[in-house]
Formats: structure tokens, C-alpha cells, sequence
């Protein structure tokens, strides 16, 4: 394998990773002292300031997924990949800060699914609970297994060994400094991506000649899969159709699956990211900590998806940057007309390795691997306390000392890594087992949204409404999964297992109709079912629903950092941003 | 920061952008010839990086005092 690797490192390069893992580590050796209850190693004692809980929040989910898949977007699908921005993030994270958090922050609450115990009852904590603590080990193995891959097929590494040293990192800060640790770690990782990225775009669009240079290379990409010419530059023109635009979905898919359910449903209920604004000092910094990250996501964009995009335009124009896609035998993959299948998930690091010189290499590669371990590190951070308090305290012990609960969380620190190391090579042995799991999650996940919803602002809804919703709407997700299948599929993991009636454009045409199909089972089932069982007093409501909740008052800073007056200027630049690529 | 021993993440941050910078720009300097682009990136990029590392070190040591 080795002899294959796509390059290789100089000195300057080592030092600069060498560096960067000194100061991770470093920083969870620190924080040590600073853990002496449960609450500081899950909770980070409640003590950030906003910045710094608003750059985890955003880098916790900028993984190996979002920087290498972006990319890939970016040169499949053009500019239009910024949707996955601008109308599948910022929306959600602006309607968490403002509407929220409030409930998440004020109940006290330590994790989402305790809210979902003090709102509703156990079962629906439960539920919540174990979906959550099983996909976020797995998902910390997927990524793992993805990072492995990626540094064995550009350096050459040893697959084992990345994996297992990756982990022994990961493992170390977050049992040494906990949450508090992973944060801080974020923190280094956000600027680390900004910086090593920001100079591939300014030197590739310097190559390209600019965007105009970059509009010109790309239409004939466009045009030879049968878009018209302007196709990869343009977010919403060819959008009113799915046959017109590279992606394959139209634009109330676009909006409805991924701008509303997919995305509330994760930005909004995902213990992963909620965490980091639960961690904020105080309740306004908890709820400018999902806006404030707002501001660097609207521009993400720019640093993970034009890469994607200069690596496209330079490949169609000859410079083969893209390499093509290997089978199994080693030998480059085509496609029925000849052509090679272009491994795009190596667009963003191929535009690395030919831009940047020694030393910035490394620092590019840092940054990846950075994004590697943040994501794992946000995944271990959030399954320990959700199994500490959700599970242990929750349904084994409910009345030990917190030095119990203590030691309980760090045990869980060394599971979480050691499982996810598990999922890894599960991973790398059968994809496909990786595939059903994933589908799996994606119908747990999707109907979320409703049941969060009608629990914050609907005083009437039930645990048993709460409870059965979610089990309907996940089963309303793999009924209608089952019954469709995408343009190009076979049946089986792709849908149709239940007989192939529905067929859609693409795929992703497909996620977003069953998660809008998951979402409306769940709100619908979830209020029948309400109005007949029997709510809640109020007088037990009180902080955890909206109109029995005292607004909050953000009156400890000055009117222009205040949550309102951040969203208003996130929405008027996302606005400008979607009409100067419409 | 009401954590009693914590510390304030500019000061890792910003000494780990003046080493980072510091390295690349150093490697910039001795591997001068070697750019494609025909622009010093290595040494401009690194210099930027240790000019922001020494701002946020400057804030954090701002803030303690």
C-alpha cells in the first residue's frame, strides 16, 4: 500500500503536526485540575464565555464528513452545495439560539434527553437516550474509519496505526480535561481550518482566474452531463426542477426536507452541538452561542466547497487534479460511456498536496486530522454524559455521590472510545452493515424536530403523544424508504425493499422526502394521541414550555449583542449571500 | 471564567499560532525557489499566522492583567 501514497511529508510539515498535538494534549494535562465533579467534566461547569462555546458549537460538527464531503459537493454539484449552508444550518441555528435554548439552558436540564424527562416522562428519555448514545459512537467509528483511510491512501499510513493513535489522542484530552478539554480543543481546531484552507482558495482562484475564470471552466462540465452552462454556478436558478440541477431535487424538497426537518432536526435536538451552548456561563451567552456560530457558517462555503469546485474546474480543464476513483484491484474505474469515475472525496486534499509547499502542507493536513479528532472528541464528549446521567443515573444508580458519578464518566470516556474504535473496523470490514446503520439513524433522527417542538411551544402535548410520535415517525421514515427508490438504484439498501411504487430523481431527493414523510407522521400522531391522553399540570410546565416560561431577559449586554439584533444581521447577509448566487 | 483553575483558550491559541506561523515561515525562507505559483506563500501565510497568534496572546495577557 505504501508504495501508492499520494505524497509524502518534509520536516517543516512534522514539526507543524508535532506542534499542534503538544498543544492538545497539553491543554487537556492543564485542564486537569480543573476537574473535580462530574459536572466539570460533562458540563465544563457551565462556565464558557459565548466565543468560545460558539466556535465548539460549529466545530464540534465541522467533522471528516463536512470538510472532505463538502468538497466533494462542491465539485459534483457546484455553488448550489452552499444550500446545505444557507438554507440546511443557519435557518435552524438562528431558531435555536433565539427559541430554544430558553427551555434548554433554563430548565436546568443537563443534557437533551433529561429535557425530554422533565417535559415529557421516562420513556420518552429513554428512547431519546439509547438511539443517541448508539449513533454517536458509531458515527465517532465512521469517522475513524474515513480519517484512517484518507492518510493511509495520501501518505501512505498505516491504516491500524492512524486509527488506533488518533484515538489514544482523543482519549487522552477528553479523560484528562472532559468537556472543557474537547471545547477548548475546538476552538484551536476552528482557527486551524480557517487558516489552513483559507490560502487553497486564494491560490486556486488566483489559478483559475478568479470566479469569472472559475464560472467560464465550469460550464463545460456542466454542459457534458447535460446542465445548462450554468448549472454549477448558481444556487437557486435551476432549482425549479429536479432534472435541472446537478443535485436532482426541486426546490420544495430542498427547502422542506433539508432547510426544515433535517436540519432543525439536527442543529435544533442534537445533543452534540446543544451541549456546547449548554456549557455558555449564562443564559444569554447560551443563546448567542448557536447565532454568533452562525457568522462563520454563512461563510463556510467559501473554504470547503469552492475547493471542491477549483479542483473540478482545473480537472475539466486538464490538469487532472482529481484522481480517478480505484477498484478493488487497484485499477481506475469507468463509466458506461468510458469515462473515469472521478474520486471526489479526494478533490479538497488533491488540491492540498498540489498547492501548498512544505510546512503549509502540513498545516493543511493538520487541519483535516484536527477535524478528524474534533468530531470524535464531540461524539465521546456528548455519548459519556448522556450515558453518565441518562442512562447510569437514570435506570442503575440513582442516588450515589457525584465522585461516583465521576469515575462512572471517565469509565464511559474509555467505552465510548474503545466501541468506537469497534464501529471502525466494523466499518472497514462491511460497508454495508455502515450503510443500514446510517439509514437506520437517519429515520430515528428525522421526526425529532416535531416532537421538540410541540413539547417547547405546545403546553397540551403528552409523554405517551411525545413517546408514540417518534416511534411513528421513524416507522413512517422506513415505510416510505421501502416504497421508493432513487433514479439508478438497485432495492435493497437504497430503498424499494418493501416494493419500489415512488421513484425519485436522486437520492438525496429521496432523504428529504422521507424526512418530511417522518417529521409530519410524528407532529400528527403526536398531537392525536395528546389530545387524547392526559396532559400535564401546568404548575409542572413551568420553564419548559413556552407562555409558562418567563421571557428571557437579555439585559446584561448592550443592545447590539444581543441575540434578536445578531439574528437580524445574519439574516439580512444570508439574504445578500442567496441573491448574489442566485 | 468562573471554573476556578481554568484558563483563558487565547493563550494556547495564540502561542500556537506564533509557533505554527514561525515554522512555516521559516520553512518558507529556506525553500524560496521551490514555489510553483511563483509567490512566497509559505513565508507570507506564515507571517500572517504570527501576526494573529501574537494579537490573540496579546488579548489573553490583556485580560489577565
Amino acid at each position: 500500500m505504501d508504495t501508492h501514497a499520494v505524497t509524502s511529508l518534509a520536516t517543516a510539515d512534522w514539526a507543524v503536526m508535532a506542534t499542534y498535538f503538544a498543544f492538545v494534549l497539553g491543554i487537556g494535562v492543564v485542564l486537569r485540575r480543573a476537574v473535580t465533579s462530574s459536572d466539570e467534566f460533562l458540563l465544563s461547569g457551565r462556565s464558557m464565555p459565548a466565543w468560545v462555546s460558539a466556535l465548539a458549537f460549529l466545530s464540534a460538527n465541522l467533522g471528516a464528513q463536512e470538510v472532505i464531503g463538502m468538497g466533494a459537493s462542491g465539485a459534483k454539484y457546484g455553488i448550489a452545495t452552499s444550500h446545505f449552508y444557507w438554507i440546511g444550518a443557519v435557518p435552524a441555528m438562528l431558531f435555536v439560539g433565539l427559541f430554544m435554548m430558553p427551555f434548554y439552558y433554563g430548565s436546568k436540564a443537563r443534557s437533551v434527553p433529561e429535557y425530554l424527562r422533565l417535559r415529557f416522562d421516562e420513556k420518552t428519555r429513554g428512547l431519546n437516550a439509547v438511539s443517541f448514545a448508539v449513533m454517536t459512537v458509531f458515527s465517532s467509528g465512521i469517522s475513524m474509519y474515513a480519517m484512517g483511510k484518507l492518510f493511509n491512501l495520501l501518505l501512505g499510513w498505516n491504516l491500524d496505526v492512524a486509527m488506533l493513535a488518533s484515538a489514544a489522542i482523543v482519549l487522552a484530552y477528553t479523560l484528562l480535561g472532559g468537556l472543557t478539554s474537547a471545547i477548548y480543543n475546538e476552538v484551536l481546531q476552528f482557527f486551524l481550518i480557517v487558516f489552513g484552507f483559507a490560502p487553497l482558495v486564494w491560490l486556486g482562484m488566483r489559478d483559475v482566474g478568479g470566479w469569472s475564470g472559475l464560472v467560464a471552466k465550469l460550464q463545460s462540465v456542466a454542459t457534458t452531463q447535460g446542465y445548462a452552462s450554468d448549472a454549477w454556478v448558481r444556487s437557486w436558478h435551476h432549482m425549479g426542477a429536479a432534472k435541472d440541477n446537478p443535485i436532482g431535487v426541486e426546490w420544495f424538497g430542498l427547502v422542506a426536507g433539508l432547510g426544515f426537518v433535517l436540519s432543525f432536526g439536527y442543529w435544533c435536538t442534537d445533543f452534540l452541538v446543544v451541549q456546547r451552548a449548554m456549557a455558555a456561563e449564562s443564559m444569554t451567552a447560551a443563546r448567542r452561542t448557536p447565532i454568533l456560530a452562525a457568522f462563520p457558517k454563512m461563510l463556510f462555503p467559501f473554504l470547503v466547497i469552492v475547493p471542491g469546485m477549483l479542483a473540478m474546474a482545473l480537472t475539466a480543464s486538464g490538469g487532472s487534479v482529481i484522481p480517478a476513483k480505484m477498484d478493488a484491484s487497484g485499477a481506475p474505474m469507468v463509466d458506461a460511456l468510458g469515462r473515469a469515475v472521478l474520486d471526489f472525496d479526494l478533490a479538497t486534499p488533491a488540491l492540498l498536496v498540489k498547492y501548498f509547499p512544505s510546512g503549509m502542507l502540513g498545516l493543511g493536513l493538520t487541519a483535516l486530522l484536527a477535524s478528524f479528532m474534533s468530531g470524535m472528541a464531540g461524539n465521546v464528549t456528548a455519548f459519556n454524559t448522556v450515558v453518565t446521567y441518562d442512562l447510569y443515573q437514570g435506570y442503575v444508580n440513582k442516588n450515589a455521590s457525584d465522585k461516583h458519578y465521576l469515575t462512572v464518566a471517565r469509565i464511559t470516556t474509555v467505552v465510548g472510545i474503545l466501541v468506537s474504535i469497534a464501529a471502525a473496523y466494523v466499518a472497514a470490514a462491511f460497508n454495508n452493515i455502515m450503510d443500514v446503520l446510517q439509514l437506520v439513524f437517519a429515520f430515528v433522527n428525522a421526526p425529532l424536530f416535531a416532537t421538540f417542538a410541540l413539547g417547547m411551544f405546545w403546553k397540551r402535548s403528552t409523554g405517551h403523544g411525545a413517546f408514540w410520535g417518534l416511534v411513528a415517525g421513524t416507522t413512517g421514515a422506513a415505510i416510505h424508504h421501502g416504497l421508493s427508490l432513487p433514479a439508478g438504484a438497485v432495492v435493497g439498501v437504497k430503498g424499494g425493499y418493501l416494493g419500489a411504487t415512488l421513484h425519485y430523481p436522486s437520492e438525496l431527493a429521496q432523504t428529504f422526502w422521507t424526512a418530511i414523510i417522518a417529521w409530519s407522521t410524528c407532529f400528527v400522531v403526536t398531537m392525536a394521541i395528546s389530545f387524547f391522553t392526559t396532559p400535564r399540570p401546568e404548575s409542572e410546565l413551568t420553564g419548559l414550555v413556552m407562555g409558562l416560561t418567563p421571557k428571557p431577559n437579555d439585559e446584561d449586554v448592550s443592545w447590539w449583542q444581543r441575540p434578536v439584533t445578531l439574528a437580524v444581521v445574519v439574516v439580512v447577509c444570508l439574504i445578500g449571500l442567496n441573491e448574489v448566487f442566485w | 471564567m468562573s471554573g476556578a483553575a481554568k484558563f483563558d483558550v487565547r493563550a494556547p491559541l495564540g502561542a500556537l499560532f506564533v509557533l505554527l506561523g514561525g515554522i512555516i515561515a521559516v520553512a518558507g525562507v529556506m525553500t524560496r525557489n521551490a514555489m510553483p505559483t511563483g509567490l512566497p506563500i509559505a513565508l507570507v501565510w506564515g507571517s500572517v499566522m504570527m501576526v494573529f497568534g501574537a494579537v490573540v496572546s496579546a488579548m489573553a495577557w490583556r485580560a489577565r492583567k
